[in-house]
């Protein structure tokens, strides 16, 4: 099916913290060499990396932006009534960092928790489960935190990715809202491509042995099974078919011509898909955020992370096109208005 | 869109003279020929020719030779 709206929900307030620690993409040129390092930070469009210190957890990033958003939007601990985490790097295999991060912020104990597993996709995932609960008057309020650590899963020795990840963490409450107020949601889902973008080992298909941990040398880098790998021309092939398709597939079921984007928030893979991307749907650049110069591809919080960085303050946004597409393969693209929207100042960590 | 399209595209991408590339020249194994230069040309061959390339065929590429009949046979 893949499409569905939602309607008299509010995306009321968003915020994000990322690491104050920033790392420069020249930095890596003795690894590198000077001239490769340009030119992948010119086709990347990535100058810094903000990179999570030995003992800061995605989850930190995350508690540190739920607080801030907290305060800022004067929303009681006890009035949240679900939280859902979505990372790709919790800070335990068990119990659910959902759960742990509830006592954290002193959410009531009737507050439902839980993780999901999802990446690239996860944020507009997230905001069309939250949707879901509120619309259906499961519950009124829900704190969504999405956020990744990517940069602990990432061999510094490997060109094709320590370049590429940056790590943050972000808040967004959901609530009920005015029923004129319609999200349109196109979801998907392609497991052939799984292994596209995938640490191998330390789950259960693959336990962690003392092998695991040990880097090879592999296409020109050098990594463990522990850590990511990403094949970046099947996630091309990926982002330039399938993604495309979907979104114009969500268009057409929202009624909404291209010309009625005012603002097109991709998750910021890399500068040169996007811009492809953006070519292939008709959209003018300058209605696309690129928030990715200084941050670097933050994988799951992405998109919010984009909306901060870039229109903190603004309201009246207009007609919003979110989109998340990778790791899965999975995808998910939101058409809402958002007038109202509560963009928060960016916390540092 | 005729060869010499797919071989000048090709010869921008790997920034080297055009008219510089032979099509027996081997692809495979040059150190320009990387991961970016493949992304690179998938992006022109959707762009410029509408072809829909496969990241995993053209990583295997032998000559240009075999690159220009991937791109004239691609959907």
């Amino acid at each position: 099916m893949g499409v569905s709206k939602v309607k008299g929900v509010r995306i009321e307030a968003v915020c994000c913290a990322v690491p104050a620690n920033s790392i420069e993409v020249v930095s890596y040129a003795e690894r590198f060499g000077a001239g490769a390092v340009k030119k992948i930070s010119i086709s990347t469009g990535i100058s810094a990396l903000r990179v999570a210190q030995e003992g800061v957890c995605t989850s930190d990033l995350c508690y540190a932006a739920a607080r801030s958003l907290m305060s800022e939007t004067g929303i009681g601990s006890s009035d949240i009534d679900a939280l859902i985490f979505i990372s790709q790097t919790p800070d335990y295999i068990l119990p659910a960092t959902s759960c742990v991060l509830q006592e954290r912020l002193g959410l009531a104990k009737t507050c439902a928790a839980f993780d999901v597993n999802l990446g690239c996709s996860g944020y507009v995932y997230g905001l069309w489960m939250a949707a879901g609960l509120v619309s259906s008057g499961l519950v009124k309020r829900v704190l969504l935190l999405v956020g990744d650590t990517i940069s602990k899963i990432t061999s510094e020795e490997d060109r094709s990715v320590a370049m590429l990840f940056g790590d943050a963490g972000s808040a967004t409450l959901v609530t009920s809202g005015c029923e004129d107020n319609q999200l349109f949601f196109n979801l998907g889902t392609d497991g052939s491509g799984y292994e596209s973008i995938i640490v191998p080992d330390g789950g259960f298909r693959h336990r962690p042995t003392s092998d695991s941990m040990v880097r090879a040398e592999v296409d020109g880098g050098k990594r463990s099974a522990m850590e990511l790998v990403m094949r970046g021309s099947e996630v091309f092939e990926f982002a330039q078919s399938q993604v495309p398709d979907s979104i114009i597939e969500l268009l057409a079921y929202a009624g909404s011509p291209v010309e009625s984007i005012d603002c097109f928030v991709p998750h910021q893979a890399n500068k040169f898909m996007l811009g492809h991307l953006c070519g292939k749907l008709g959209i003018p650049r300058e209605k696309m955020l690129v928030g990715i110069g200084q941050y670097g591809n933050t994988s799951s919080a992405s998109i919010p992370l984009a909306l901060v960085t870039e229109l903190q303050g603004r309201k009246d946004l207009g007609n919003v096109l979110l989109s998340g597409f990778g790791v899965g393969l999975s995808w998910g693209s939101l058409m809402v208005r958002l007038d109202s929207l509560n963009i928060l100042p960016l916390v540092e960590v | 869109m005729k060869a010499e399209d797919i071989v000048r595209e090709l010869e921008e991408i790997l920034e080297v003279e055009p008219g510089s590339i032979a099509t027996d020249a081997v692809l495979n194994g040059l150190d320009a020929w990387d991961s970016l230069a493949v992304v690179s040309f998938m992006a022109v061959a959707d762009e410029k020719f509408g072809k829909r390339l496969s990241g995993k065929q053209l990583e295997k590429v032998g000559t240009v030779a075999d690159l220009i009949k991937l791109v004239e046979s691609a959907a």
